[in-house]
């Protein structure tokens, strides 16, 4: 049982924190229009759209997949810069509300 | 599993699990060791100056507002410029593609996989306090 657990928090916890904080942050966006909220929304959105590999993690063993795994580079590739667009706009939601400019 | 292992480099059990999870950290397959190595450095010193700026803003925010989202928030960017530090300085010592360190950088990746994670939830829970007080 308790390994059970284990192994569902393993699997899935990071899954569920993403999708956890996508849906609260989109809500409270849409109940309080401030700009950090969007922001956070769209953080989250990015996290969740990097988990796209995992259900196909078993190409990186024996057999190798070679248009999977070039293909597979240049995705990471963008949604790595995404990621970084979406921490940077985070960080500036931050700084406007810390400055009282959230509006 | 770990400690039934015989970690030297011979090893070819120990071998073939570093290649597959250094594959996984860096990406190199798929485009040239060099050039995907680049990016890695690349995006970890850009995403290490976003976090640093982050935790300065949200410190400063938490000093002058006195809200809780922004403490929340400044252990995230906190925990993450700490993390991005570790990972970029074990890879510029190659300590990720070096069997004699496995334990070290195994037990790092677990600890971040954690770690992170659970930063990102006092975060949410910074972002649903303030839109329901």
């Amino acid at each position: 049982m308790l390994l059970s657990i284990y192994n569902f928090l393993i699997t899935y916890l990071t899954p569920i924190i993403y999708v956890v904080g996508f849906v609260v942050c989109f809500a409270c966006y849409r109940k309080i229009k401030q700009k950090v909220y969007l922001y956070a929304t769209f953080f989250f959105a990015v996290n969740i759209l990097q988990l796209w590999q995992r259900p196909f993690v078993h190409y990186y063993t024996y057999p190798y997949s070679e248009t999977y795994l070039s293909v597979s580079f240049y995705v990471n590739l963008g949604l790595m810069f995404l990621s970084l667009i979406a921490m940077g706009l985070l960080v500036w939601g931050f700084y406007l509300e810390a400055e009282g400019k959230a509006n | 599993m770990f400690n039934d292992l015989n970690l030297n480099s011979n090893n070819k059990q120990v071998k073939a699990s570093l290649s597959r999870r250094n594959t996984l950290i860096t990406g190199e397959i798929g485009g040239g060791h060099m050039e995907s190595m680049v990016w890695v450095y690349l995006s970890g010193v850009i995403f290490l100056i976003i976090a640093l700026s982050g935790a300065i803003i949200c410190i400063r925010g938490f000093k002058k507002s006195r809200r809780y989202l922004f403490a929340y928030a400044a252990i995230y960017f906190s925990a993450s410029v700490i993390a991005t530090a570790i990972f970029l300085l074990f890879q510029v010592s190659g300590l990720f593609s070096n069997p004699d360190y496995f334990m070290i950088t195994h037990y790092f990746i677990l600890a971040e996989g954690y770690i992170l994670p659970l930063t990102l939830v006092l975060m949410i829970w910074g972002f649903f306090r303030e839109s329901h007080a």
